[in-house]
Formats: C-alpha cells, sequence, structure tokens
C-alpha cells in the first residue's frame, strides 16, 4: 500500500478503510456459533441483498455524468443550418435581381442617349436643309441681278446638289420615322420643284422684269419647304425632349437600383458580422463550458470514492485516477499502458480477456456486482474482493471503457458479519422456541406424571392408616397424617405452578371491564362479605379494557391476600380504590390497602416472585402463587404491579393498566420478570 | 348376575389399579373390572382378540380410560371405540391427572362421555371414582347393540346401504 503517495480526505478514508477491513475480516473466524449456517439461506439472503444493492446502486449511477456534454457539443442543429443557407441564398438573389435592374437600367439609359444624339444628327441636317433652302434662295435673289445666265445656272445646280446631298443624308438617318420620311419626301419634293421652277425662270428670264417672277416662282416652294422644316424640327426637338426625359429616368433607375443593391449588400455583410460574431461568442461559451465539464470530468475522476481506470478495446489502461493507485498499490504512471489482466489474479485472466472482447462486442453499461464474484490483485499479489462497473465511452482513440472499480471487502466482511448475526438470531429465536415447547411439555408432564405418585403417597399412606392405624401409636398416626398433609401439599404447588404457566400462555381476551361488579363478585364469591368483622371501603372505580377472566383472578387474588394477612386486626379494614392517570405515565392505578401485619419493604422486591412468602406456612396458610399470578396477568396486559407496607401497619397492593393497551405478546417465559 | 356389564379399566400404573379397585370394593360395586395395562389391551379386549380371545365377551357399562399410557395411548384408543360401527356407542370416561385444557379439549372432540381429574387426595380421589363406578355401571342405561341408526348413516358413511 503506497499510502505514501496519496494525500487529501479521500486518502484518509482509504486508511480508515482498509484498517476496518483487516479488523472484519477477522471477525467471522472467531464469531462463536455452535451451529454452521445453512447454504441455502445464506445464498437466499445474498440474492435478496444483492438485489438490493443493485437497486441503491441503479438510483446512485445516474448522477455519474458521462458522454453527454461530448455529445451535445458535437450535436448541431439541422434545421438552423438548412435556415442559413436559404436566408443565404436569398439575399444573393436579391442582390442579383436588383444588379440586373441596374445593369439593364444603364444599358437603357445608353440606348436612350444614342437615340438623343441621333436625333441631334437629325436637327443638324434639318440645319443644313433650312441653309440649302437659304441658298436657294438667295441664288433666286441674285437671278434677277444676273448678267451671266451660266454662271447662274452653275451657282444653281450648285445650291441644289448642296441641298440634294444634305437631304439625302438625311433621308438616311430619318428612314425610322415615317412621318418624318412622309415630311421629307414632301420637302425633296418642294426643293426639286423650286429648284425647277429657279432653272426654268434663269433659262427664260432676264432683266429687271424677272425679278417678280423669280419672287413668284421660288416663293411658293420654299416657303413650304421652310415651313416643312420647320415641323421636322419640332417633331425632332420634341423628340429630343421626350428622349432626354427617358435617359434621366433610366438613369435614375438603375442608380436607385445600383443603391438598394448597395445597401443590401451592406446589410447582409452586416447580419453575416453579426452572426459571426455571435457564433464566435456561442463558442467561446462552449469552449468555456467545455473546459469546465472537462476540468469537473478530471476532478471526477481523479478524486472519486472508487477507482476509475480508463480501457481500450485491447484492455490497456489508457489512465487511472489515484484512487485505483491506492486500491491497487500500482504507481499511475506504473499502470499507463499496462493490461488490465495486470490487476487481476492469475487464475482470471483467461476468463477475463473473452469477457472483455464480449464486452465491447456490445458495450452497455454494467452494474456493480451484477452476480459476479470478483477479485482483484495488488501490487504485492495479495488478493480482495471487488465491484466492477462497467460504462462504454466515446474517446478520440475510438470506444473506450471507463471500469469503476470498488475494494468491497468491508462490505463483504460486514455482510458476512450481518449474516452471521441474523443465522445467530434465528438460531436464539429457534432455541427459545424450542425451550417454550420444552417448557410446555415439562408442565404437560408435571401434569400427568408427577401428581400420579403424589396420589399414591397420599393413597397408600391413607390405606396403611386403615390398615394397621389401630396397631400404630399416636407418633405413628401423626407420621402418616405428615405423609399425606405433604403430597396434597405438594399437589397444591404443582397445581398453582401449572395455573401460572397457563397465565403466561393464554390468550389475551380482552373486554371493557365494569371494576365495580369484578370486585364486588369477587368479595361475594370468596366468601368475605359474610365476614362481618371486615369493614370495606370501596371507592367507585373506572371502567378499563382487559381480560375478564384473568382480571378476576388479579382482584381474587389482592382481595383474599388483604383479608388473609388483615384477619387479626380489629376490626379488618380492606379499601379499595383508583388513581386517576395522569399525563406522564396515561395509565390507570388500582390498590387494594389492608390494615393487616404489613411487610418490611426491604422484601417488596420478592412480593411478586413465585413462590415467594414472607410468612410461614403456620402463620398464614398458602403457597406463595398469587402475587406471581398478578404479577403475569399485568405485565401481559401492558401494565405494572408494586406494593408498598409497613410491618404491622398494613400494605397497599397496586396495579397499574395503560390507558391505551398495547398489545403484548403472549410472554414466552413462564416465570415473571425481575 | 349375569346382566351385570364388566368395567373396562385401561391404566398402565399398577398403583393407580390398585387405588381404583379399592375404591370400587369401597363402594361395594359387584362389576367386573377388566384391567388393561395399556392402550393394545384395551383394544384386544373391546376386538376380543390377544389375551382376551378366548373369553366370553361382554360388551363394558364403561370404558375408564387414561390418557398417557404406553404403546396405544387413551386418544387413539378413543378414537377406534368412536370410529367402530360396534363399539362406538360404548361409554368412555377419560380418568386422568392431567387438567390441561388441550387434554380437554381433545377428549371431548373424539366424544369422550366425560372427563374427571383423579384427585391427588386420597378421600377425594377414592370418593369420585366410587361415584364414577356407581353412576356408569348402575345408573347409565347403556345402548342396546343394534346395527348404527339413520342419524349416524350420515356420520358414517362407509356403513350406508
Amino acid at each position: 500500500m503506497e499510502s505514501v503517495n496519496t494525500s487529501g480526505p479521500a486518502a484518509a478514508g482509504a486508511q480508515r478503510y482498509e484498517s476496518k477491513f483487516v479488523g472484519g475480516l477477522a471477525t467471522p473466524r472467531t464469531f462463536p456459533g455452535p451451529s454452521p449456517p445453512s447454504i441455502p439461506a445464506k445464498e437466499r439472503e445474498l440474492t435478496d441483498c444483492c438485489r438490493h444493492l443493485a437497486i441503491f446502486r441503479r438510483n446512485r449511477s445516474r448522477l455519474v455524468p458521462r458522454a453527454s456534454v461530448f455529445d451535445g457539443l458535437r450535436r448541431v442543429n439541422p434545421s438552423l443550418q438548412h435556415k442559413t443557407t436559404a436566408a443565404f441564398a436569398i439575399a444573393v438573389l436579391v442582390l442579383l435581381l436588383f444588379a440586373l435592374a441596374a445593369g439593364w437600367n444603364a444599358r437603357r439609359f445608353d440606348d436612350t442617349l444614342d437615340w438623343v444624339e441621333h436625333t441631334h444628327d437629325v436637327l443638324g441636317h434639318l440645319d443644313r436643309v433650312s441653309g440649302g433652302l437659304i441658298g436657294l434662295q438667295s441664288v433666286a435673289l441674285e437671278i434677277p441681278l444676273a448678267e451671266d445666265r451660266d454662271l447662274m445656272m452653275s451657282r444653281l445646280e450648285q445650291a441644289t446638289s448642296a441641298l440634294e446631298h444634305t437631304l439625302t443624308s438625311l433621308r438616311r438617318i430619318v428612314a425610322d420615322n415615317d412621318i418624318q420620311g412622309a415630311r421629307l419626301a414632301e420637302l425633296e419634293a418642294a426643293s426639286r420643284e423650286a429648284s425647277r421652277q429657279l432653272e426654268e425662270v434663269i433659262l427664260q428670264l432676264r432683266g429687271g422684269s424677272a425679278r417678280a417672277r423669280v419672287w413668284a416662282a421660288t416663293s411658293g416652294p420654299v416657303e413650304r419647304a421652310h415651313t416643312l422644316v420647320s415641323e421636322m424640327q419640332a417633331t425632332e426637338r420634341q423628340l429630343l425632349s421626350e428622349r432626354g426625359r427617358r435617359a434621366r429616368q433610366a438613369a435614375h433607375r438603375a442608380l436607385g437600383a445600383s443603391l438598394v443593391a448597395c445597401a443590401l449588400a451592406t446589410a447582409f455583410l452586416i447580419a453575416r458580422a453579426l452572426m459571426v460574431r455571435r457564433d464566435l461568442r456561442e463558442r467561446q461559451r462552449t469552449e468555456a463550458a467545455l473546459r469546465k465539464s472537462q476540468l469537473m470530468f478530471k476532478r471526477l475522476f481523479d478524486q472519486a470514492p472508487d477507482a476509475v481506470i480508463q480501457v481500450d478495446t485491447g484492455g490497456r489502461i489508457v489512465r487511472a485516477n489515484q484512487k485505483a493507485e491506492q486500491l491497487f498499490g500500482w504507481n499511475v504512471r506504473e499502470l499507463d499502458g499496462q493490461r488490465l489482466e495486470q490487476l487481476l489474479p492469475q487464475r482470471y485472466h483467461a476468463r477475463h480477456a473473452g469477457h472483455l472482447a464480449a464486452y465491447f462486442a456490445a458495450p452497455r453499461k454494467r452494474e456493480m456486482g451484477a452476480g459476479l464474484e470478483l477479485f482483484g490483485r495488488k501490487k504485492d499479489n495479495s488478493e480482495f474482493p471487488l465491484d466492477i462497473m462497467l460504462s462504454p465511452i466515446e474517446t478520440d482513440e475510438g470506444l473506450q471503457a471507463l471500469a469503476i472499480i470498488r475494494d468491497v471487502s468491508e462490505r463483504k466482511a460486514n455482510e458476512e458479519k450481518i449474516r452471521h448475526l441474523n443465522l445467530d438470531l434465528q438460531l436464539q429465536n429457534a432455541r427459545l422456541e424450542i425451550a417454550n415447547k420444552e417448557l410446555e411439555s415439562f408442565s404437560y408432564s408435571v401434569s400427568h406424571d408427577l401428581r400420579a405418585p403424589l396420589r399414591h403417597i397420599d393413597g397408600f399412606a391413607s390405606l396403611l392408616s386403615k390398615h394397621a392405624g389401630a396397631s400404630l401409636d399416636e407418633k405413628g398416626r401423626r407420621f402418616l397424617a405428615v405423609i399425606s398433609d405433604s403430597a396434597r401439599r405438594m399437589g397444591r404447588l404443582i397445581d398453582d405452578l401449572l395455573t401460572f404457566s397457563r397465565m403466561g400462555r393464554a390468550q389475551l381476551e380482552p373486554g371493557e371491564i365494569d371494576h365495580d361488579q369484578l370486585v364486588a363478585a369477587v368479595i361475594r364469591e370468596s366468601g368475605l362479605d359474610r365476614d362481618r368483622r371486615i369493614v370495606w371501603e370501596i371507592e367507585p372505580l373506572p371502567r378499563v379494557q382487559a381480560d375478564p377472566a384473568m382480571l378476576r383472578q388479579v382482584w381474587f387474588n389482592l382481595i383474599e391476600n388483604a383479608a388473609k394477612y388483615s384477619a387479626r386486626s380489629e376490626p379488618p379494614r380492606i379499601r379499595i380504590g383508583s388513581l386517576p392517570p395522569t399525563p406522564a405515565t396515561a395509565e390507570l392505578v388500582f390498590f387494594v390497602r389492608d390494615n393487616g401485619v404489613g411487610f418490611d419493604m426491604k422484601y417488596a422486591a420478592k412480593l411478586f416472585g413465585v413462590f415467594q412468602r414472607l410468612h410461614s406456612e403456620a402463620e398464614f396458610e398458602g403457597t406463595g402463587i398469587g402475587l406471581a399470578n398478578v404479577r403475569r396477568i399485568i405485565t401481559r396486559h401492558g401494565g405494572r404491579t408494586w406494593a408498598e407496607g409497613r410491618v404491622g401497619e398494613g400494605a397497599t397492593f397496586y396495579f397499574a393498566l395503560p390507558l391505551d393497551p398495547a398489545p403484548t405478546p403472549n410472554s414466552t417465559s413462564p416465570f415473571p420478570k425481575p | 348376575m349375569s346382566q351385570l356389564r364388566p368395567i373396562l379399566l385401561a391404566e398402565d400404573n399398577p398403583y393407580d389399579v390398585e387405588l381404583v379397585l379399592t375404591a370400587f370394593e369401597q363402594a361395594r360395586l359387584l362389576n367386573e373390572v377388566v384391567v388393561a395395562g395399556d392402550g393394545e389391551e384395551a383394544l384386544d379386549y373391546l376386538y376380543r382378540r390377544g389375551k382376551f380371545a378366548e373369553r366370553l365377551w361382554i360388551a363394558p357399562a364403561v370404558v375408564l380410560l387414561d390418557l398417557k399410557m404406553p404403546r396405544v395411548d387413551g386418544r387413539e384408543v378413543l378414537r377406534q371405540i368412536r370410529e367402530d360401527p360396534d363399539l362406538h356407542r360404548t361409554p368412555v370416561v377419560v380418568l386422568t391427572s392431567s387438567r390441561e385444557e388441550r387434554d380437554l379439549y381433545q377428549s371431548y372432540d373424539l366424544g369422550a362421555n366425560a372427563y374427571v381429574v383423579k384427585p391427588v387426595g386420597f378421600e377425594d380421589f377414592v370418593s369420585a371414582v366410587a361415584k364414577l363406578g356407581v353412576f356408569w355401571a348402575v345408573l347409565n342405561e347403556p345402548a342396546p347393540p343394534g346395527p348404527p341408526q339413520r342419524r349416524d348413516d350420515a356420520l358414517n358413511p362407509s356403513q350406508a346401504s
């Protein structure tokens, strides 16, 4: 026992435990008991004990923390995970939608901008058309002044081709707009008409007279062309403003969508950050709980009152606690990595390997003391009885088992002791019962056999007296009388003793007792009421629950005693009364007092003994059984008896009955309690 | 006086036998007293076997039965008498030293006609036995011999016809 290493109260307890164990083992060997305990009885008892102990352990083992902590840490909430994923997907989808909206709007903005540019282009062309028309007009204005017809013609051609050119390019870009196209066609027609008329004018007319004609020739179509250009310009400007508005709208939408997307992204980021922070805190808490739980486990493991050994599937010791060290005498470091068999006696090794394999094949919690008588082996090879509880644990290294081992030497010793004590008790009971039976048969045979010789003594003494009485002298006749007298007296003694014995055995049959009536009846039946000398002082007496026949015997004995011992007083006084119950005693006290010869209080203890007498037979006749009967009857009712007296001044005999009569078992002893 | 029935005294103690005989003598009872030393002999007389096989047999006026006897005790004798269809009406008086309750109960339960405790005092003893003898041998009218009556049929189903 390496008790040097140990410290703390657990170790102290263990040492006490050990010393007790040594003392406990020695006890059964020195146990005094003549009869060896019967095996079946012992086994039955042991089974019961084991069952009870198993229940006890089952209840307690519920308090032992197990792998549940780790399970809890590993366990994830699947629904929560799904929810998180769904939320994430939705967030991404929403973001994507807004981004798409922004992109689409940006493209629309872009398109609209193209159209605006296009409109500006059209407007530019229209300006140039307008310019071309003015060119035509200026040619027209010059015609009347012109000298050179050819020059004019060329200038007209020049202006007309420029206008045509512009109109052609305009046609290209207004092809998309039917209204503008129609106007353009009209415009082209008007300008061609103007050109043709101008050409005619140039070919036909000269001099100042031509001016009015020219003006007249050209003003109509040109004016018309101008009007058309203006209309087209107005349309294009309207389009421009329309397209500008649309472009702004698209730009606003794109911006709005982008802003919302940004806001959402930010919110999402914040939410995620919060979640991460919460997760971190949760994890910190969990880790703290884990650390605590690990610490608790370690403490429990190290300071458990039982030896705890962690074993892997191969039966190797992974670790062991202090108590294991104390219990087996091996250092913890020595134990690490050892095989578990090291701690078992050699004879169990083979069986143990099988057990271990079977256990790991179907691991479940195994209770202590589950019907196996196991022994452990210490470092010094000494053995001790133990209980093992196995429970499987999941570790990082795979399935292992925790073996909780308890030295049950003391318990075994105690059980042994208890078994012996129980057996002893049973034995004593049996002996008592035997003694009782023997006494019963003794009194039976007394009744049968002892009386016969007495009858013969008296009988034949009487016959002798008849047969030879005449030839005997006075002395001889007296001898015969003494023989007969003694025989008869012995007969009375035997009868009294048998009565007394019967008082102890007979079943109590309680009923309500009217003491006033009972006492009166007893006095009448004893014939004492005819004794005129006796002065009776009888108080009213309370009723009580008791066996009427036995109480009658009590009153008879006490009253007869009082009358007998006061017979020589002048006059004899007998007082019968009772004392009220007090809360402390809760009993009714009755008494019978006389003014007779009394007794010395130093003999008071002898009064109630069997055949104990304070007076000689010659003084007062009697066998001395009466008061013994009184005491026996009252004791059987759960009450008590006592007496007070002084020599020459009378005596008082008391008996007390409990108010609440507890049923007392039939007296097993034929003799009264001292 | 061939009509006088004998008295069967089952008593193992010779002194008691002597005292009983003395008492009968003093009471001047003329009935023959057949003494059986134990229950076995009492049954031998009742069934006319053993040493009584050759005797002239007359049903006893009364059986005075001690309870405690060697070999077959008084209870067993009483039981056999009550179970026998020919003997069951025989008057049986238990004459014993015992005043024990269980003896009283058993005797009456088995069908004893009377239970007398032998007094210790000689005078009382003589007086008691003499009165017994006079009552059962002289005053009491025994049942005439005959088959069991209807009421007994119920008690003895084996005899029912």
